[in-house]
């Protein structure tokens, strides 16, 4: 074989361990974010991250002028009712799958009030809902997804370091288990006409 | 016997040019359909519900929680408007302007994703703190050395990179004005 020859197979022989590297880090790599952050807490409740401070690495790459809270859910058992009063001047809440994918996201701006009430749940679940005609279907945003196991991440600004106690207070405070039936967040304050 | 060598090396070279580019493309994102801005790259899968194999590839090595579509945008830079890299023994002038967002933050990380330790505390800057001129731009001066006015300090030594984040912006990846105006990252002097 030319030297030629072997180069050319090797670039070919590349490409193809390129494509495979590529598809296989993310089953391979194990960065999988809801096994990162069981070691933080149970499921079903809300635990804020520390804070990322010099030279410590709880978390790389958080944005230290925010507040995390995280609560892992299993949705085997049933919906997941997401309910908090959020104050902060800019937060927003994001769900996502175990390889890290952000599913769906929603802000202070969208929601259009200073509380979440946020209903993650599986087909199934919003179908039987459904034919039951749960009232909490009216009340709560609807995150519906194909898994057993999701993320949930609250995101809250504080503007300097003498709100940081009171913004990791608030969403300590977070339900990540709230009951179905009731209303979690007291009177849902209508968010007005939106111009459409 | 021949054959056998010949194809070990060919075997070589794919591992070599395969895994490198891989590892490459993993590690700096540039190519995970990401848009460039100046020395900014825009963080990829930021809030794709199936993104491309690149921008799951290149999140699944960083336990890290993209910002979703309704959450915002994140720009990592590793180098200078000149493409040289971020290095703690230079002196960097950010210059940038009134960005279109309800907030943005300028955080400094290490490749590690640590933040820097000096006696200043100040690990970042967002937009409602920052000093401004009257026109709405801002200087930041990003250097181990300490400075006056927004002063990001820099580790003394070592590669670090900028993360800028748009919060709550109307902008999204699928429509990004090329002419976005980032902050430029002007290198000054080196030690």
């Amino acid at each position: 074989m030319s030297f030629l020859r072997i180069v050319l197979l090797g670039l070919v022989g590349g490409v193809i361990v390129h494509i495979l590297a590529i598809l296989l880090v993310p089953r391979v790599a194990g960065a999988d974010v809801i096994a990162a952050f069981e070691s933080l807490g149970p499921q079903g409740r809300f635990v804020t991250l520390e804070q990322s401070s010099a030279g410590g690495i709880a978390t790389p790459f958080l944005d230290p002028d925010f507040v995390y809270a995280l609560c892992r859910v299993n949705l085997s058992d049933g919906p997941a009712r997401i309910s908090a009063t959020l104050t902060a001047e800019l937060w927003s809440v994001a769900v996502y799958d175990r390889q890290g994918t952000n599913l769906f996201s929603v802000n202070d701006q969208t929601a259009g009030r200073s509380a979440i009430d946020l209903l993650v749940l599986r087909d199934e679940d919003l179908a039987t809902l459904q034919r039951q005609g749960a009232p909490i279907l009216e009340q709560a945003i609807l995150v519906d997804v194909a898994l057993t196991e999701a993320l949930v991440v609250i995101r809250a600004f504080y503007r300097d370091p003498t709100l940081l106690g009171p913004t990791r207070a608030m969403l300590a405070a977070a339900d990540c288990g709230a009951p179905l039936e009731t209303p979690a967040v007291p009177a849902p304050a209508s968010p007005g006409a939106l111009p459409l | 016997m021949r054959i056998l060598v010949d194809l070990a090396l060919a075997a070589v070279i794919a591992l070599l040019v395969g895994l490198g580019s891989a590892f490459l493309v993993i590690d700096r994102s540039s190519l995970s359909g990401s848009t460039v801005i100046g020395a900014w790259t825009v963080q990829a899968a930021t809030g794709l519900a199936r993104p491309n194999p690149y921008a799951a590839a290149a999140t699944a090595t960083v336990v890290d929680l993209p910002l979703g579509t309704a959450e915002g945008l994140t720009f990592v830079a590793f180098s200078d408007d000149q493409g040289d890299p971020l290095s703690g023994q230079c002196d960097y002038a950010l210059a940038g302007q009134t960005l279109l967002t309800r907030l943005w933050t300028l955080t400094l990380y290490d490749s590690e994703g640590r933040l820097t330790d000096n006696p200043s505390g100040r690990t970042s800057f967002h937009s409602r703190e920052i000093l401004r001129a009257t026109d709405g731009g801002f200087t930041v001066a990003v250097t181990a050395l300490p400075r006056s006015g927004n002063w990001l300090p820099a580790p003394a030594e070592g590669p670090f990179r900028l993360v800028l984040r748009l919060y709550e912006t109307p902008l999204t990846t699928a429509i990004l004005p090329a002419d976005l105006p980032l902050p430029r990252i002007v290198r000054g002097a080196c030690r």
